[in-house]
């Protein structure tokens, strides 16, 4: 199965997971990191792989002008009905319906390693961008993806018991307050994104390793990696 | 941080063809270079070994250390090099010096790395190069389990902040006592970002097959690369 149907037989989990308030860390401490890692609006924005929405809702109430992209239309349906003025665009981002310089900064928060052609997308999204353009992208981070804490103890260690190098895929079902959700993504090593940002012509600036403070075992390990890249 | 207590254990362990990781990562990083330039600087040369390598790929290498027993080892081995006694906090160099700097293993050696990034960003000129080389922050938090090929890699302490590692190190009839910092990878950033520094290349090179930690360390490697380049 591909990572698109894979999504597309979660879309309505994922939206009731992603909608419904404080239940994942968007709304606990995610959005706003990420949402720090952003340049101000400046002239178009546009969201790879938006989902149901949420981050595109919250920019547009920031002032940015956002197009958000998807390639599963339940989730586009869901998109356009929670925002009727906002502008979704049903498509691939690994075959981008935009002309080259179209878009000043180009996101793709959680959605890159979902991707069944991460490189495609990140060439497309150089493509679209405008020189000094910035792409800010969130990731699981690559360590987080090579391997898991051993129990839910606070001080419980974190194992690889695989390899980090080497990429695969994981599926991790996750059942939190009656919401179910299955992650489905492809890890790889720190090595893999920064070579596909390398190889589109981007140049990194700023790099975060995101925690959550308010937790005994992930404030002693990253979950999230926050890259920002400017087109060169 | 110095080595001068330890520099006669660091020459023997690092001139012992083979002996250490050195041998089995440098054509990664020798890789991750920018062709041979106008003048390059290497920061934490030690007893000169990577410098020796520079030279030999025909770049114009000044090499500095802070530790002078081994630098006069460096210049031992290397009589035409140019080996200069200095502190990677205060370059004794003007600004825009080099085209190329180059820290390897030497980062997580100093006391005040973002102000040796700095420095070294200092010193370099505009479109110029930092290629560095570190123990990666992911192997700095943990350790294998045991030392099978297939051994866990477990990680009970935090991965973030700095952190004191080392430890004494036998092989092969040779000690070393090496003591360094260790950072997140953020950390690194940071100071990069901070001294107005790019990252164009970033690479995690499993060591080559003849190292005898090939099976683990070709699942979470020794060390990470990066190339940074000055706007």
């Amino acid at each position: 199965m591909s990572l698109q149907q894979a999504w597309a037989g979660q879309a309505e989990d994922w939206s009731r997971w992603a909608r419904t308030p404080g239940h994942d860390s968007y709304w606990l401490f995610h959005r706003d990191r990420f949402l720090e890692l952003l340049p101000p609006p400046g002239r178009l924005t546009l969201d790879l792989g938006c989902g149901e929405g949420r981050l595109p809702r919250d920019l547009g109430e920031r002032g940015y002008r956002v197009v958000g992209l998807d390639v599963t239309p339940a989730l586009v349906d869901l998109a356009r009905e929670a925002d009727p003025g906002g502008e979704y665009v049903l498509g691939d981002a690994a075959a981008l319906p935009f002309e080259d310089a179209s878009f000043d900064l180009v996101l793709a928060f959680m959605s890159l390693m979902d991707m069944d052609d991460p490189a495609r997308a990140i060439l497309e999204a150089a493509r679209v961008l405008v020189r000094g353009g910035r792409f800010c992208v969130a990731l699981e981070h690559p360590i987080n993806s090579a391997g898991a804490f051993v129990s839910r103890e606070p001080g419980s260690p974190f194992v690889i018991e695989g390899s980090y190098l080497e990429p695969h895929r994981y599926a991790n079902a996750v059942e939190k307050d009656g919401l179910q959700m299955t992650f489905t993504g492809d890890h790889r090593p720190l090595e893999g994104w920064f070579g596909m940002l390398e190889g589109a012509g981007f140049a990194i600036e700023r790099v975060r390793e995101i925690g959550d403070v308010s937790s005994r075992r992930w404030s002693r390990m990253p979950l999230f990696l926050h890259l920002r890249a400017v087109k060169r | 941080m110095s080595f001068e207590g330890s520099a006669a254990d660091w020459v023997a362990w690092t001139r012992t063809p083979g002996h250490d990781s050195y041998w089995y990562h440098r054509e990664a990083f020798f890789d991750l270079l920018p062709p041979p330039g106008r003048a390059a600087l290497e920061v934490g040369c030690g007893e000169g070994r990577v410098c020796r390598d520079l030279a030999a790929r025909a770049y114009d290498v000044t090499a500095l250390d802070l530790a002078p027993s081994l630098l006069a080892a460096a210049r031992e081995a290397d009589p035409a090099g140019r080996y200069v006694l200095g502190d990677a906090a205060r370059l004794p160099f003007a600004d825009a010096s080099f085209d190329l700097v180059v820290a390897y293993n030497s980062l997580m050696d100093v006391e005040d790395m973002p102000g040796a990034v700095a420095e070294m960003a200092r010193v370099l000129e505009p479109g110029g190069a930092l290629c560095a080389c570190v123990t990666h922050p992911l192997s700095d938090a943990g350790r294998f389990e045991s030392r099978e090929p297939d051994a866990s890699f477990v990680i009970t302490g935090s991965y973030f902040g700095r952190r004191h590692c080392g430890g004494t190190f036998e092989r092969n009839g040779l000690s070393l006592t090496l003591w360094s910092w260790c950072y997140p990878l953020e950390a690194y950033a940071d100071a990069l970002e901070d001294a107005g520094l790019l990252i164009e290349a970033m690479r995690e090179p499993a060591p080559t097959r003849d190292y005898r930690g090939y099976d683990q360390r070709s699942r979470v490697p020794n060390f990470l690369m990066l190339r940074a380049s000055k706007a």
